[in-house]
């Protein structure tokens, strides 16, 4: 082999390694920056009586939007634990997305429903046709939107357009919300004029305990699989979210649960369509446009843990599921590519923006390239052990300092996952992740990437094994 | 090199690995094992203040038992219970509360120049009772979360003066102080009519229309004199939100007054009367309602047929006959609201 070929797979190796430098310093930023605002959110929190929102009359309306495709076995007590989360002025929009099976007869059947003309509801995005409404006779707070099916986007927008809540709140249908989380999200709407999207901390619910569409025993998962994806939403919401509000604002509020507000909600367009990553579009959309155009257009995230879901515990689904992520990544970035490094979005454009360029979405890539050229240089003499080894604690050995650092974050603020032996065991996972679960990942993400050059569009079918059956699931 | 630069990276991360995990271990022990330590203080002074609240008297055994907690702990135990109980065992609480300090505190921390304190001594006081000359001068603190709570404060504390600072807040900048502001109005009732019914007669844009919104929830009937005053004011938000306040007191004068509100050359004005028409149940306004149904504002139309079909038999007369108007919109909007089974206002 040439000396040229040597040198360039000696800078390569440099360079990638450089690469992980740096994403792991601006990662360990983020945590710092996180470390603040939680630490000034908790001293925020002492002595805050949030009950007495109970009693406003003059409460926003928020109107949670609920889209079910063939929930027949559950709906009716997700409706059920929807429609008693503690907050004073509360609108449930459940959208029957076409199901085949009883999703539309049990709701019927629970809630004493009654169908009313759909007319009288303001057409503003287009939907796939609405075949019925109902209020319930039971429940007045409830109304039930019957639809032809056009997937989670056309229904989240058919819910949109029948709101009346000023903020509307769209979750997953099996996402198990927090009695008291609306309490929570609603405090920057109330705080800043200019806050037009909120999100919260997600949870892992493999592995607590579920009763009547409430956590009742919180418990880090035991199993491996859903453990160390418990330990990746740790450190997506805990450090790198937090972290954000701080350094411009984020450009994700996850599909399972996000607060809007509505009119800008409608203003833009609603979800789109023609993505896998619709969440993530909206919110960039929003973003953009306010800036663009004028409006609110602060994107924040509560720290507060609001919301659980079940994540994949299976490695076929999990591999479809961060596909399909990552295919809705490199959309996102591709529609919006004119936001990158463009002066005219301000901290979105000229840090957010490329972050998300330069190491969400790269980051899978360089990884496994660098692996490559480790691999690659080490028979052929270019690299040597110590080498590669340094390769891997920049690699892998910051990674697992940044998940221990998020742990000791959450012992330190929520104390939440139970006790200090589950912290314990998610930092077992924590270790372990880095021996052939990030690899994979790595892998899918990049296998994402490259089925989204081919134009592959598809969400595929997501098993559950838990407490409620198969929808989509959203990016955390 | 790669071996010597190997060397340092692997020392720094597992000195740092291990500082992490000390802070992890080492807090989650900590704190098990402080909860274990206070576990039995912590439920003696929740005994003693139960006492408390029940002969309405602390007595000395009680105050040793919460004096012996550290202060965060102590003050934790009286939130609690203040919370959950009213009137004479709310003010033995309190009484309690001043005696071992509690309130003194809070009341210093309302001074302090860190507005975090500020809103600590102001949650607390707001909580537990007291503050009556730390937390006024708080409805004016440059922080929005602070003059929020202040205003929380206020809510319990339906003093004239203290009201009237209320009024003057309903204008605050910032959406937090301005929604606590008028929460605490509203919950203060018959008191805040007087200078709410002076806010409403002479403010403009947000304060007139905050003090509007606050008005239409307590729907008393003197307010509704200045209300009738901001029908023809320039903003058109001030004159929604005067037809709301009028439709929600009701009687004869003030149904005729929304009811000329219906030719306003604001849509959201005329949606608005409309609406609170249906609401008051005014049938006699069916006939200038009937003709709103050819109203070129999809609101209009639709609170007219909604308002049209609450009246009953004369309203539903007028939506038939409207199914062979000219104006096509006029002829959908009656069909679907006949269509429907039953009737909700919209909020």
């Amino acid at each position: 082999m040439g000396d040229v070929a040597q040198l360039i797979l000696a800078t390569l190796q440099w360079a990638v390694l450089a690469y992980f430098l740096l994403v792991n310093g601006f990662l360990a930023l983020l945590l710092a920056m996180a470390a603040v605002d939680l630490r000034r959110q908790r001293m925020d929190e002492w002595l805050h009586a949030r009950w007495r929102l109970l009693g406003s009359d003059v409460a926003p309306l928020i109107t949670i939007l609920a889209p079910a495709h063939n929930e027949e076995a559950t709906v009716a007590e997700s409706v059920r634990s929807l429609l008693t989360l503690r907050y004073p002025s509360l609108e449930v929009v459940v959208v029957n997305d076409g199901s085949s099976d009883g999703t539309l007869a049990a709701l019927k059947e629970e809630f004493d429903l009654v169908a009313v003309h759909p007319a009288p509801i303001r057409r503003r995005i287009e939907t796939q046709p609405i075949r019925a409404l109902y209020r319930s006779r039971r429940t007045p707070a409830l109304v039930v939107v019957d639809k032809e099916n056009g997937g989670k986007a056309d229904a989240l927008n058919a819910g949109l357009e029948v709101a009346t809540g000023e903020l509307a709140c769209a979750i997953d249908a099996d996402t198990i919300v927090e009695p008291d989380a609306l309490q929570r999200m609603i405090r920057p709407f109330l705080l800043d004029d200019r806050v037009v999207a909120a999100g919260g901390t997600l949870r892992v619910a493999n592995g607590t305990e579920v009763r009547a569409g409430r956590v009742t025993r919180e418990r880090a998962p035991r199993r491996f699989l859903p453990g160390v994806q418990a330990v990746e939403y740790l450190r997506a919401f805990l450090a790198g979210r937090v972290g954000w509000n701080r350094l411009g604002g984020n450009l994700i509020i996850s599909g399972a649960f996000g607060l809007f507000r509505r009119e800008p909600m409608i203003a833009a367009g609603g979800y789109r369509h023609d993505t896998v990553g619709e969440d993530m579009e909206l919110v960039v959309r929003m973003r953009r446009r306010a800036l663009e155009q004028g409006g609110p257009d602060r994107i924040v995230f509560v720290p507060d843990p609001v919301a659980w879901t079940e994540v994949p515990s299976r490695l076929r689904v999990l591999a479809r599921q961060r596909d399909r992520w990552h295919r809705g990544l490199a959309d996102v970035v591709e529609r919006h590519r004119g936001v990158v490094l463009n002066p005219r979005y301000g901290a979105m454009g000229l840090v957010v923006a490329p972050y998300f360029v330069f190491v969400e979405l790269l980051a899978p890539v360089v990884e496994l390239f660098g692996i490559a050229v480790v691999l690659v240089g080490l028979p052929l003499g270019v690299d040597n052990i110590p080498f590669a080894l340094l390769f891997m604690v920049v690699a892998y050995g910051l990674g697992l300092l940044l998940t221990t650092l998020t742990l000791a974050l959450e012992e330190w603020t929520f104390g939440g996952y139970g006790g200090l032996r589950d912290r314990l065991t998610l930092l077992g996972f924590g270790m372990l992740e880095s021996l052939g679960y990030r690899q994979l990942t790595a892998l899918w993400r990049v296998r994402g990437l490259l089925r989204h050059w081919r134009g592959h569009a598809e969400w595929g079918a997501m098993e559950r094994k838990g407490f409620r059956p198969a929808t989509p699931r959203a990016r955390p | 090199m790669s071996s010597q630069v190997l060397l340092i990276a692997t020392l720094a991360l597992a000195a740092l690995l291990l500082a992490a995990l000390v802070l992890l271990v080492g807090h989650g022990t900590w704190r098990a094992l402080a909860d274990a330590y206070w576990r039995r203080p912590l439920a003696d002074a929740r005994r003693a203040l139960a006492e408390t609240a029940d002969r309405l008297e602390l007595s000395d055994a009680g105050a040793a038992a919460l004096g012996r907690l550290p202060a965060r702990r102590r003050i934790d135990v009286f939130v609690e219970l203040a919370h959950s109980v009213a009137g004479a065992p709310q003010l033995a609480i309190a009484a309690a509360a001043r005696r071992l300090g509690v309130i003194t505190s809070a009341e210093r921390w309302c001074s302090s120049r860190r507005w975090r304190r500020r809103l600590r001594g102001a949650r607390l006081l707001s909580t537990i009772g007291g503050g009556e000359e730390a937390v006024p001068p708080l409805l004016g603190d440059p922080r929005p979360e602070v003059r929020a709570q202040a205003a929380e404060w206020a809510a319990g504390h339906p003093a004239r003066e203290l009201v009237a600072a209320l009024t003057g807040m309903l204008g605050d900048p910032r959406g937090l102080a301005r929604f606590t502001v008028m929460d605490s109005l509203i919950r203060l009732g018959a008191h805040a009519v007087e200078p709410l019914c002076r806010t409403i007669a002479d403010a403009a844009g947000v304060t007139a229309v905050s003090a509007l919104r606050v008005g239409t929830m307590i729907g008393d009937p003197r307010l509704a004199g200045p209300a009738r005053g901001r029908l023809d004011d320039a903003d058109p938000a001030v004159r929604a939100w005067a037809v709301r306040l009028l439709g929600s007191v009701g009687g004869d004068e003030n149904a005729a007054a929304v009811e000329e509100r219906l030719s306003d050359p604001a849509p959201e004005v005329r949606a608005a009367a409309a609406l609170a028409l249906g609401r008051l149940g005014h049938w006699m306004a069916a006939g200038r309602l009937g003709a709103r149904l050819g109203d070129p504002a999809w609101e209009v139309r639709r609170n007219a047929a909604l308002a049209l079909r609450s009246f009953g038999a004369p309203g539903e007369l007028l939506l038939n006959r409207a199914l062979r108007d000219e104006d096509p919109f006029a002829r959908d909007m009656a069909r679907q609201t006949l269509d429907l089974p039953e009737i909700t206002l919209p909020v």
